[in-house]
C-alpha cells in the first residue's frame, strides 16, 4: 500500500495533537458511580428501626474492589441527615443482612439474583450497575444511554425494603418500575 | 460519488480535521470540578459525558470464552451503517463486502456470502439460514439505532447455542422499550451506502413500567461499481416497520414481545455459465459466462414473545417463542419458509457452589423452494421441512469463592440431516483478582447441513477465464451428507492494567472433521469429466435437460459425489486492548492472526476455497474522542491481510488476487442542542477500488465498494 506511511504519518501527528491538549476535569465513570451511590443516600429515608435519625449509613460494596477504595474516600462525610460508613469487603454473604445500601459490582453478575432474593425485606438499599437490575427485582440500576450514566428504580422492592423514596428523585429515574 | 484518491488528498483530507479539532478543542468548556464532585446532584450526574464500559463489565467478570461487547455508543460512533459493518469492531471477525449489497461475514475462517459456521440471533431470533447455511445479511435491515448491544462470542459454544456455533455466536441484543420513550428520528443523506435513510421511532411508557415503541425505517443505497470501473449493480432499498412491548409484572415476571415485517429489494448481477455458443458472453472477462443482472425481492415478517421469571431462590425461568416468515428469490430459485420455534431455560443455584442452567429447543422449518428451469441450481428435494430438537444441561461449580470455577456440560440436538449428536463443553475460569482472569475451554460443536447441501441436484459455476462448468450432484443425497464437527481448545487471559488500560488476549485451535466437500479420488462415484460435450455422461445429460439446456453444447461437466471430506485445522490468536489516556479520549487496538491447514488436496471448491477465504492478519485501530461535551472526533483504521491466490492451491489462476487493504473512517459530530445532534462520515477513504472477496457457489458479480461520505441528523423528543 504505497500512501501508508503518509497517511499513518498524519494519523500520528492528529493523535500527538490530541494527547498535547490540556487535560481538562472530567470525572472518571468510577467517581461518577460514587457519586451517585453517596446521592442516593440523601433521597432515601431508611426506617427508623433500621438507622436512627443522624444514624450512620452502613455501605458495603461488593464485586467491585475499585468502586469501594472510591466510596472510601467519602467515609464518615455527612449525607443529608444521615452519615456515611463505608463497611470493610465483605467476607462471606451472611454479613449482607446488616448493609443499610448494598452495592453489587460486576464481579457479583452471576450471583446478584440470589443476593437479592436472600435479603428478602431487610431494610437494605440494593444499587447496581448490572444490565436489568432494577428490571428484575434490585432497588437501584445505574445504566448507560446515550453516553451518560442514568438510573432507574424498582419502587416495589424498595418499598418492601420498608425504604421510602424522594418524589424528586423518582422524577429523576429514568424508569419506575412497580409503582 | 467521492473524487478519486491520491496521497495527497488524503494527507489533505487528515490535515484539515486535525485543525478542526485542536480549534474545537481549545474552545470547550470546563469540566466538573475534581473536588466537589461528591456534592454534584443527580440531574448534573445525569448530564455528566460517561463511555459505556460494558465491554470490560462483562468480559472480564464471569465469562471462561472469548466474548467482546459492542455497545451502542460504539455502534454510534463508528459511522457504520449496516450490521455487517458494525460487526468489524470486535477482534477476530472477517468482514468483506461483495459490493454496496453483498457481505461475508464469518469468523475464525471459512468466509463467504454464505459463511455457515457462525450463528447469528436478534433477540434470541437464530437469522441463520437453514436453506443455504448461513446468514442473508439483505434481508437483516435492523435498525442500528434500536440495538442497545451485540456480543460477539468467538469459539465453538454449541453448548449455549446449539448447532452452527461452530466458530462463534453473534448475538445482537435490541434496547429495551423502556429506554425509548418519545420520538427520534434518524436521517442521512450522501453517497453510496449512505444515500438516503429515514428512521421514525415513537414509544411511550405506563405508570407500570411497561413499555412500548414502533419504529418505521427506510433505507436506500446505491450501486458501486465493477472491478473493471462499469457501474454495477447492487443497489439495496428496504423498509421495515418493528415494533417491541416490554412488560414487567410484579418484581419478578417480565413479558417482551416484539415483531417486525420487512420488504428488501436489491440488484446484482450473476454470471452464469452459458453452454450456448450463440449467446453473449465476454469471454476474455469471464469465460463462458453470460451475465444475468436481476433484482432480487425479499420479504417477510416476524413475531416473538418471550417470559422471564425469577424464582425465590435467585434462579431464573426463561421460556421464548417465534415465528417467522420469509421469502426470497435468486435467478431460477425462490426460497419461502416458515419457521417456528419454541426455547426454554432454567437457571438455578444448588447449594453453595453449584449453579445449574438446563433447558430445551424445538424449531420446525418448513421450505417451498421454487426451482425453475434456467435457473443456476437444480435441486432433487424442493420442498423439505427441517426439525431441529435439544436438549442441555450445565453445572457452573464454585471450587473457590470468587477465584476458581468449573463449567461443564453437554448439548444433546437432533437435526432432520444431521441426526443426534452431543455437544459437550467443558470450561474453567480463573480469577486471582478482580483485575485478572485466565481462562481454558475444550468444547465440541457440529454444523447441521443446509437443505441445499443435501438436495442440490446440479448447478452451474462460472470461474473467470475458464470454460463454463456443470457440477452436477450425482446422485443426490446419496453421499449422506452428514454434520460437520469441530472440537476447539481455547484459553484466554483478561486483564485490568490500570482503570484506563484492559487488554483481552486470546488464543485458538480448532480441528474439524467431515467439512464439506468432494470426496476423496478413490471413491469410485467421485468425478466424472466429459469435456468434449455431454453427451457422455447419462447423469450430466438428465441434468442440463433439467436446466433447460442444449446436452450437446461444448462444455465440462463434473460428477461430484459430496460429503464429510476434508479434516481442517486452524489456530490463532486474538486480541483487543483498550486505553483511556484521557477521560474523554478511547482507543482500541484490536489484531488477529490465524493459521490454517486444510491439507493438499488440491480440487477447486474443497480445500482452495478455505485457503482463500479468510485472512491471515487482521488489525484494528479506532480513536474516539469527545472534543467538547458536545462534539466527537472519531477514527477508524482497518488493515485486512489480502486472501490467499486460489491458484496457489490448485484453483483457477485468472481470478483476480484479493490484495491486503488498508480502510479508513472518519466521523465528527456536533450536540447541536438537547434534542439534535448532526454528524458527518467519510467511509472507507483510502479505496483503491479493488475487489475485498470472491463470491463462493452463488456466482454473483463481485462489486468494487468505494468512498462514502453522508451527513447524518439525529433527533429525539427528550
Amino acid at each position: 500500500m504505497k500512501n501508508t506511511p503518509g497517511f499513518l504519518l498524519s494519523l500520528v501527528l492528529v493523535l500527538a495533537t490530541m494527547a498535547a491538549l490540556p487535560c481538562r476535569a472530567e470525572l472518571s465513570e468510577l467517581q461518577v458511580k460514587s457519586a451517585y451511590v453517596f446521592n442516593f443516600i440523601k433521597f432515601v429515608k431508611w426506617p427508623a428501626s433500621a438507622v436512627k435519625p443522624e444514624g450512620r449509613i452502613r455501605l458495603c460494596v461488593i464485586g467491585s474492589k475499585d468502586l469501594r477504595a472510591s466510596l472510601a474516600t467519602l467515609d464518615e462525610r455527612r449525607v443529608g441527615e444521615y452519615v456515611l460508613h463505608v463497611a470493610p469487603y465483605p467476607d462471606s454473604t451472611e454479613e449482607l443482612n446488616d448493609c443499610n445500601v448494598l452495592y453489587i459490582g460486576e464481579h457479583e453478575q452471576r450471583r446478584h439474583l440470589q443476593i437479592i432474593k436472600s435479603l428478602g425485606n431487610a431494610p437494605t438499599l440494593t444499587i447496581s450497575d448490572i444490565q436489568g437490575f432494577a428490571e428484575r427485582g434490585g432497588g437501584i440500576g445505574l445504566l448507560h444511554r446515550d453516553e451518560k450514566l442514568l438510573f432507574e428504580v424498582n419502587l416495589a422492592s424498595t418499598r418492601k425494603a420498608g425504604l421510602q423514596l424522594s418524589g424528586q428523585m423518582l422524577n429523576l429515574s429514568a424508569n419506575v418500575f412497580g409503582k | 460519488m467521492y473524487p478519486g484518491g491520491s496521497v495527497k488528498k488524503d494527507s489533505l483530507y487528515i490535515a484539515i480535521l486535525a485543525g478542526m479539532l485542536t480549534a474545537t478543542a481549545y474552545a470547550s468548556t470546563p469540566g466538573v470540578d475534581e473536588e466537589t464532585w461528591p456534592e454534584l446532584s443527580l440531574g448534573d450526574l445525569m448530564k455528566v459525558g460517561v463511555e459505556s464500559a460494558s465491554r470490560k463489565s462483562q468480559a472480564v467478570s464471569n465469562t471462561a470464552a472469548a466474548v467482546f461487547v459492542i455497545s451502542a455508543s460504539d455502534i454510534k460512533r463508528s459511522g457504520a451503517l449496516t450490521i455487517p459493518e458494525v460487526l468489524h469492531l470486535a477482534p477476530g471477525v472477517e468482514v468483506a463486502r461483495l459490493g454496496n449489497n453483498k457481505f461475508a461475514v464469518s469468523i475464525r475462517g471459512f468466509n463467504g456470502r454464505m459463511a455457515n459456521k457462525l450463528l447469528v440471533l436478534v433477540d434470541g431470533r437464530s437469522i441463520y439460514s437453514s436453506l443455504y447455511g448461513g446468514v442473508i445479511w439483505e434481508a437483516e435491515n435492523l435498525p442500528l439505532e434500536e440495538i442497545n448491544r451485540i456480543e460477539v462470542i468467538r469459539g465453538s459454544a454449541g453448548l449455549a447455542w446449539g448447532s452452527n456455533a461452530v466458530n462463534g455466536v453473534i448475538n445482537i441484543i435490541t434496547k429495551r422499550a423502556q429506554d425509548t420513550a418519545g420520538w427520534l428520528v434518524d436521517t442521512h443523506a450522501g453517497t453510496e451506502t449512505g444515500k438516503a435513510g429515514l428512521m421514525l421511532r415513537y414509544g411511550i411508557k405506563d405508570e407500570d413500567g411497561a413499555a412500548f415503541r414502533v419504529t418505521v425505517n427506510e433505507q436506500r443505497r446505491d450501486g458501486g461499481k465493477e472491478a473493471n470501473g462499469k457501474e454495477a449493480q447492487d443497489y439495496w432499498n428496504d423498509t421495515s416497520l418493528t415494533f417491541r412491548y416490554d412488560r414487567p409484572d410484579g418484581v419478578d415476571t417480565r413479558w417482551f414481545f416484539s415483531g417486525r415485517v420487512f420488504d428488501s429489494h436489491s440488484d446484482e448481477t450473476w454470471m452464469i455459465p452459458t453452454f450456448d455458443p450463440a449467446a453473449m458472453y465476454d469471454a476474455t472477462q469471464y469465460g463462458a459466462t453470460r451475465r444475468v443482472p436481476f433484482v432480487s425481492r425479499r420479504n417477510g415478517g416476524d413475531l416473538l414473545g418471550r417470559f422471564e421469571q425469577t424464582t425465590d431462590g435467585g434462579g431464573e425461568v426463561r421460556v421464548q417463542t417465534y415465528f417467522e416468515k420469509f421469502q426470497g428469490d435468486v435467478p431460477g430459485a425462490s426460497d419461502n419458509h416458515t419457521t417456528f420455534d419454541v426455547d426454554a431455560q432454567h437457571r438455578f443455584p444448588l447449594g453453595e457452589s453449584h449453579d445449574i442452567v438446563w433447558g430445551g429447543n424445538w424449531r420446525q422449518t418448513e421450505h417451498k423452494n421454487h426451482m425453475q428451469p434456467g435457473g443456476f441450481l437444480t435441486a432433487s428435494r424442493p420442498d423439505t421441512t427441517v426439525n431441529l430438537t435439544s436438549l442441555f444441561a450445565q453445572d457452573e461449580l464454585t471450587l473457590v469463592p470468587r477465584t476458581f470455577s468449573v463449567q461443564a456440560g453437554v448439548r444433546v440436538e437432533r437435526q432432520t440431516f444431521g441426526g443426534t449428536s452431543p455437544q459437550p463443553s467443558v470450561r474453567a475460569l480463573w480469577t486471582p483478582s478482580e483485575q485478572h482472569s485466565f481462562w481454558l475451554s475444550w468444547s465440541k460443536a457440529v454444523r447441521s447441513p443446509s437443505v441445499v447441501q443435501r438436495t442440490m441436484g446440479a448447478y452451474a459455476v462460472a470461474i473467470p477465464g475458464a470454460p463454463a462448468v456443470l457440477v452436477y450432484a450425482a446422485p443426490p443425497e446419496q453421499s449422506g451428507f452428514g454434520n460437520e464437527k469441530v472440537r476447539t481448545l481455547e484459553l484466554g487471559h483478561r486483564a485490568q492494567w490500570t482503570p484506563t488500560l484492559f487488554s483481552d488476549l486470546s488464543a485458538y485451535s480448532s480441528k474439524y472433521e467431515g467439512v464439506f466437500g468432494i470426496l476423496s479420488q478413490s471413491t469410485a462415484l467421485n468425478t466424472v469429466i466429459a469435456p468434449v460435450g455431454f453427451g457422455g455422461d447419462a447423469a450430466c445429460t438428465a441434468a442440463l435437460i433439467n436446466f433447460g439446456l442444449n446436452p450437446a453444447a461444448p462444455g465440462v461437466c463434473v460428477t461430484h459425489l459430496y460429503g464429510n471430506a476434508l479434516p481442517v485445522r486452524t489456530r490463532g490468536v486474538e486480541l483487543s486492548t483498550e486505553w483511556n489516556p484521557l477521560p474523554v479520549w478511547r482507543l482500541q487496538l484490536n489484531a488477529s492472526r490465524m493459521w490454517v491447514d486444510a491439507g493438499n488436496n488440491t480440487r477447486y471448491e474443497a480445500n482452495t476455497l478455505l485457503y482463500s477465504s479468510s485472512p491471515k492478519y487482521q488489525g484494528s485501530l479506532r480513536s474516539s474522542y469527545n472534543l467538547s461535551t458536545d462534539s466527537q472526533f472519531d477514527l477508524w483504521l482497518r488493515r485486512i491481510g489480502g486472501l490467499a491466490h486460489a491458484s496457489d492451491y490448485g484453483g483457477p489462476s485468472a481470478m483476480t488476487p484479493v490484495a491486503a487493504r488498508t480502510e479508513l473512517d472518519l466521523r465528527f459530530a456536533e450536540q447541536v442542542n438537547e434534542s439534535l445532534e448532526l454528524s458527518l462520515t467519510l467511509q472507507n477513504l483510502l479505496s483503491k477500488s479493488e475487489i475485498q472477496f470472491h463470491p463462493d457457489y452463488m456466482p454473483t458479480q463481485p462489486v468494487v465498494p468505494q468512498r462514502t461520505i453522508y451527513l447524518k441528523a439525529l433527533w429525539h423528543d427528550r
